[in-house]
């Protein structure tokens, strides 16, 4: 009995989150994976005209590949990074809070002030085509180059290296030192450690880690969108610039089904993560 | 436990509460707007044109202190006269003429008159001294000319006044007491002695005065920083500033810069009680209390022809019956506006339509307020996407646009420039407007059928433009294509090392803007992508016709789309080809401006002649303010209406320099109107040996007609692609001077526009 009451306590506290998140992202959703079987004005039905319109489309196809891409690059290269960075701050006596400060600097860094580093780093007047040019090398409009992408890249695990690095910090502080300590007293070196304690009980944090990651990932459309506005390079043409687009054009049975599709994958992916966590 | 029971209760019901409390649609919104609706409520200013005595132009217009409208006008003549308004006709009844000798003639002209409210005038004369001097040297400077200044009485008798000034004179008005207030150039606001012609200082501390007005015991004066000082008229001491006023014409948006020396951005007159004014802009007429904080709007400037790009105002006057006559000007004529108050017609009117444009059109505004004048039960609401003052950009206001569409309150009319069109039509967005088409009268046929797609319109073009080419009669005979023009640019180089065959201020960027019409039509494939081998064509064939020899850089760092409009339209390089400095000139005809200076061009230059401009593809023509239906439009009749009056004589007449109207009457009469004997020129500033100057002729019937049937045979509107255009234009510098090869610039264009042709 008192078992039920603390769950309808938990239900009450959790109810006002769980109202504004069925009020603004569930329903308005739902409406989303409606339209993507209706006309874009008229609203008339169309069964699955919308996806075969979409799985047709070349642009989308393209931007789902970059998507994919980045995803799949940046994801691994940061959860690396951002880990290989907490394991030497932690093991670092002093400074640990200065340098945590200066990997978190970026995510202080606003937007526009980011983008505007952009410009000035890969015009084709900028610094990298000045610095090259000394060089006696060719500088080039480096955004509209395929090494766009590569910026893209650049620029995510730049500003969420320090993010991450928190996170993985969080979860470094929660292994119980003493046993690193029975480890190396049974004359385990820093390789065994690390590989049979600290891996094995950061794995649950892995999980949070790697959700949080993605959905951050899709925040790198917002410097690729202010720096090279609706149409960049096609190596950085991502699923939002489509849907962008196709909104501006009143595409939305297009984008209505292309963003139905978007929300499949990334839900399944986030399942297929808490199944891998779970097991 | 019980406590933190209920609290947890509390605690999650308010926060449930306060997360719902914004999804209320629109709760605020919905009591402001009941607060405002006028539920039917009656009243409101009517406007009527007051027919002005036939074929005249008007210097002024006063009040006399019996409440009669007077007016002082000059007639096709050249004759000047003063006319009364008879209070129970209605019609002009001629007071006086002026003297015989003041007849207007080419030397010789009267520049102001102002009226007194006690029946006596002022007017200025200038006569041309030293015309010999102008012809020579083609120097303004040289030019003398002497200006008299004369009273006259009530009945017309005049007086010389013995004014030294040597000064132009901008504005003079007569006060009510009949004190005359002058400006000149370079001199202070001055009151006029009548007898002696001596100027004395009007106010006291007052510099950089752009302009002033008068009401009552008050002189408003407008700085040149938009500022206004208050002067009391009798001691011509400075008063406290009237901040009330200020700010309500600041609020308002009221520009208060001058443009000319016939109108004013803001016009004042008194009211009946002591401290009641009247002030009248472009956004309405307006009652005001000297010193107050508050401001009546009592004409809405958007429900009328105040608020039309084209009228300049002159001056108002309030009558004891609460009507107002004001004196303004448009683009054809002066206008005599009456204001009178229908206590019978709705407040606000009953109908609405929303219009909305992605970027400002005073066409389209002009075109407005005449529609509701001719129509006072509908309102108009104008929604501009992009405009000087949101900041907003092209693609973000698309999108605005796509919400409301997509929330129900979308427009029912739209200027369909610069809109996915495409997109629309396959999304029954847009109304077919054939029926529209059909019950119109006078417009050029092909360039409508030519809009058509399957049978259907969805946008019917309200201007154009048509690309032509001028050249010798024997080079323009070789030209048939973009291959030959390439062609005879080559050959006339060779042949003439000495003279520019194309104009050399222009770069790779905008001699493909010139060309870009007449072949984007066939560079986009059925499938969607674009075809390489005409564009590789087109960078080819544009590199052999560019001149890097002669080609001169302008100072001029950011050229902008409307100046790229500009030069590469036709009338850029006319005058050049005109003065024979230059052998080759094409790109589009955007206005009677430019055909009045091609038809002088070829009247004066037997050997010169022209012809449609046929790049990659013929008969093109450049649509403009595409006018389209909403076909989700609760007001679809009423919508269709107001396209077919955009679509009439009267509305296609209106010109701001958007384009030639697709209705032939228009055109014709248009052409009709040019200003034969006006002198234009034009020149690069880093060069002056570029200046070139010409007189404009009158076209012949012969050239009106040969021009008109050009246009009949025009029947492939242009790519109207702002992306693609950006694109192909953004290679061509690089191309036209080696840097790239055409086939490289392809890849760029394709690059840059296949994910826009994909999506």
């Amino acid at each position: 009995m008192k078992k039920i009451h603390r769950r309808q306590t938990g239900f009450l506290f959790v109810l006002p989150s769980l109202l504004g998140v069925l009020v603004f992202i569930v329903v308005p959703f739902g409406d989303v994976a409606r339209r993507s079987f209706t006309e874009a004005v008229s609203g008339a039905w169309v069964g699955f005209a919308n996806y075969r319109m979409v799985f047709s489309n070349t642009a989308f196809r393209l931007a789902a590949g970059n998507t994919l891409r980045f995803e799949g690059i940046c994801i691994p290269l940061l959860l690396a990074l951002s880990l290989l960075a907490a394991l030497l701050l932690n093991s670092l006596d002093r400074h640990m809070q200065f340098f945590k400060s200066c990997f978190l600097a970026p995510m202080a860094i606003p937007v526009a002030s980011a983008v505007l580093l952009w410009k000035v780093l890969f015009h084709e007047r900028g610094i990298l085509s000045g610095f090259l040019h000394m060089l006696h090398f060719q500088g080039s409009d480096w955004m509209r180059t395929p090494w766009a992408f590569w910026i893209l890249v650049a620029s995510y695990i730049w500003k969420n290296l320090g993010y991450n690095l928190v996170l993985w910090l969080a979860g470094l502080s929660s292994i119980s030192p003493h046993l690193y300590e029975a480890a190396r007293v049974d004359g385990a070196g820093r390789w065994q450690c690390f590989w049979h304690i600290t891996l094995p009980n950061l794995l649950p944090s892995v999980f949070t880690i790697s959700a949080l990651s993605i959905l951050n990932s899709f925040k790198a459309f917002r410097e690729a969108y202010l720096a090279a506005g609706d149409y960049p390079h096609e190596s950085m043409y991502l699923l939002q610039h489509l849907f962008n687009n196709w909104y501006r054009d009143l595409s939305m049975d297009k984008m209505a089904a292309g963003a139905t599709l978007h929300a499949g994958v990334i839900f399944l992916l986030v399942l297929f993560l808490k199944w891998k966590w779970d097991s | 436990m019980k406590a933190r029971k209920i609290i947890s209760i509390v605690l999650a019901a308010a926060l449930s509460l306060g997360a719902l409390a914004g999804c209320g649609r629109g709760g605020d919104d919905a009591e402001k707007s009941g607060g405002e609706n006028t539920g039917g409520a009656k009243g409101r200013y009517l406007e009527t044109d007051v027919a002005l005595p036939e074929k005249t132009s008007v210097y002024g217009m006063v009040k006399l202190e019996d409440g009669t409208i007077r007016i002082a006008t000059n007639d096709q003549e050249g004759r000047e006269a003063v006319w009364d308004l008879a209070k129970d006709t209605g019609s002009w009844e001629k007071v006086y003429d002026m003297p015989e000798e003041w007849r207007q003639t080419d030397t010789f002209f009267v520049t102001h008159v102002a009226l007194s409210p006690k029946g006596d005038a002022f007017a200025v004369t200038s006569q041309v001294m030293d015309q010999s001097a102008q012809a020579d040297e083609n120097n303004s400077e040289a030019t003398q000319t002497k200006e008299c200044f004369y009273h006259l009485d009530g009945k017309g008798n005049v007086t010389e006044v013995p004014m030294g000034v040597k000064e132009y004179a901008y504005f003079m008005q007569y006060a009510k007491d009949g004190e005359l207030v002058a400006q000149f150039q370079n001199t202070p606001v001055s009151s006029i002695n009548m007898e002696t012609g001596e100027l004395t200082d009007k106010v006291s501390g007052a510099e950089r005065i752009a302009f002033f007005g008068m009401a009552g015991s008050t002189l408003y004066a407008v700085d040149y920083d938009e500022g206004i000082s208050v002067f009391d008229m009798q001691t011509g001491d400075p008063l406290p500033k009237d901040e009330g006023l200020s700010d309500s014409i600041a609020q308002s948006g009221t520009q208060l810069n001058i443009q000319s020396l016939q109108t004013m951005p803001i016009i004042f007159t008194e009211g009946k009680e002591e401290q009641e004014i009247f002030y009248c802009t472009n956004k309405g007429l307006y009652r005001h209390v000297k010193d107050g904080n508050v401001t009546e709007l009592l004409i809405d400037g958007s429900l009328t022809s105040l608020g039309s790009p084209d009228t300049g105002l002159i001056s108002m006057e309030a009558m004891d019956n609460g009507e107002f006559y004001v004196l303004a000007i448009d683009s054809q004529s002066n206008k005599l506006l009456h204001y009178a108050y229908s206590k019978d017609t709705a407040t606000v009117p009953e109908a609405e339509l929303k219009a909305w444009t992605l970027y400002e059109n005073s066409e389209f505004v002009q075109n407005i307020s005449q529609y509701q004048k001719e129509n006072p039960e509908t309102f108009i609401n104008l929604e501009v996407g992009v405009t000087e003052e949101n900041g907003v950009t092209a693609s973000d206001a698309l999108k605005n646009l796509s919400t409301e569409i997509m929330a129900g309150n979308g427009p029912d009319i739209l200027m369909l420039d610069g809109l996915p069109v495409d997109s629309y039509v396959e999304k029954g967005l847009l109304e077919d407007l054939s029926d529209v088409a059909g019950r119109a009268e006078d417009l050029f046929p092909n360039l409508i059928s030519a809009m058509e797609r399957d049978g259907k319109l969805y946008g019917i073009p309200l201007r154009f433009a048509i690309p032509l080419i001028e050249a010798d009669a024997q080079t323009l005979e070789k030209i048939q294509d973009l291959k030959s023009l390439a062609d005879a640019a080559e050959e006339l180089k060779k042949a003439n090392p000495d003279r520019d065959v194309i104009l050399p201020y222009y770069d790779g960027a905008l001699l493909a803007a010139q060309l870009y019409d007449v072949c984007a039509p066939v560079w986009v494939k059925e499938d969607g992508t674009i075809e390489k081998e005409r564009l590789e064509e087109f960078y080819a064939q544009l590199s052999r016709i560019f001149d890097p020899e002669k080609y001169v850089e302008m100072e001029i760092h950011a050229v902008n789309e409307g100046y790229r409009g500009y030069v590469s339209s036709l009338g850029g390089g006319n005058l050049y080809v005109y003065s024979d400095k230059m052998l080759l000139n094409f790109g589009n005809l955007w206005s009677d401006s430019d055909f009045s200076q091609l038809a002088t061009t070829l009247a004066e230059k037997p050997e010169i002649s022209y012809k449609p401009l046929t790049g990659q593809t013929e008969h093109v023509f450049v649509p403009k303010t595409i006018a389209g239906v909403s076909a989700k439009s609760k007001s679809k009749e009423e919508a269709k209406n107001f396209v077919q009056f955009l679509l009439t004589k009267d509305a296609q007449t209106a010109n701001q320099g958007g384009g030639l109207p697709v209705n032939q009457k228009a055109l014709e009469d248009q052409i009709d109107r040019i200003d034969a004997g006006m002198t234009i020129g034009s020149g690069m500033a880093n060069d002056p040996d570029s200046y070139v100057e010409m007189t404009i002729q009158k076209p012949s019937e012969e050239a009106v007609k040969r021009f008109i049937g050009y246009i009949q045979e025009a029947d492939t509107p242009t790519l109207n692609n702002e992306i693609i255009r950006n694109a192909v234009l953004s290679q061509a510098v690089d191309c036209v001077n080696g840097k790239i090869t055409p086939k490289a610039a392809v890849q760029a264009v394709a690059d840059q526009v296949n994910l826009y042709l994909a999506e």
